[in-house]
């Protein structure tokens, strides 16, 4: 009887909602898209370097090394784009003004992996792919950091 | 991970209810599942002590002024509390928002209402 009464007024009383739920796109982060776009980016840097130069007279093979060649290098440049929005996502959406405090490093450190990510597409260098791969592993431990978690690094290569 | 329950409504409850010193207000969404579902009621009061760890606690989001939030007290840290949901994978909370200012803090959660 009391429970009855008790889920009518319940209906009919209006109450200030309070949310328990997740802000509007959920939250989900995680700098593993960075880490394969930037995987990417160092893979196609070594095929390209590793990219044998055929013979002038060899039509044939000369079509298909500038095929490819311009492959690897459309899927650097898409790739490199790629990772530095998910690390500039992270930035500017993820990380709070809180983590910069316990993380000083964190705009350095994201400038610092960009910056390299520009120069990988511009040159072609194993140097800067590798500061690249270098600099997505650090966002990665300062990432898993703030959230209290313990996510080991890996690579997919 | 096991929480703690939200005492069910007594009797006194209601009295403090109808006097106004405490104040029903409407759960909305899964973050605090199992122990709060969605569209439940429970009975809050303006807080009379310092929150504790495991407090149930209706809080103000630190960046939308005016927007309710039910979470639950983890532990005090410099500059506020660290506020979590019991259901981590549908839950924003200080893993994002960060600590929680102590003038966010609305009130505690005292009991269900039904």
């Amino acid at each position: 009887m009391l429970n009855r009464i008790m889920r009518r007024l319940d209906q009919a009383l209006p109450a200030t909602t309070v949310h328990a739920h997740c802000d509007g796109p959920c939250g989900v982060y995680d700098p593993a898209s960075a880490r394969i776009a930037a995987e990417a980016v160092l893979s196609m840097t070594k095929k390209l370097l590793a990219l044998e130069v055929p013979e002038h007279s060899d039509k044939a093979a000369v079509v298909k090394y500038h095929n490819t060649f311009a492959r690897y290098v459309a899927i650097k440049e898409e790739q490199a784009t790629i990772a530095k929005d998910e690390i500039l996502v992270l930035w500017t959406d993820y990380f709070k003004p809180h983590h910069l405090e316990a993380h000083p490093e964190l705009h350095d450190l994201i400038w610092k992996a960009t910056k390299e990510l520009s120069y990988a597409k511009v040159e072609c260098s194993l140097e800067h792919s590798e500061n690249v791969m270098n600099y997505v592993k650090q966002i990665h431990e300062l990432f898993w950091k703030t959230k209290n978690r313990d996510i080991a690094w890996y690579t997919a290569s | 991970m096991n929480h703690p329950k939200v005492p069910a409504r007594k009797g006194r409850h209601l009295v403090f209810w109808l006097l106004g010193r405490l104040k029903r207000v409407r759960v909305q969404g899964p973050s605090m599942e199992p122990t709060l579902q969605d569209g439940q009621t429970v009975l809050m009061e303006a807080w009379r002590r310092a929150p504790q760890p495991g407090d149930l606690a209706v809080a103000e989001h630190p960046e939308r002024p005016g927007f309710l939030l039910i979470k639950r007290v983890s532990h005090q840290v410099p500059g506020g509390w660290i506020l979590l949901g019991d259901n981590p994978a549908q839950s924003s909370d200080s893993r994002s928002l960060g600590p929680f200012p102590n003038e966010r803090l609305i009130g505690r959660v005292v009991c269900t209402f039904l």
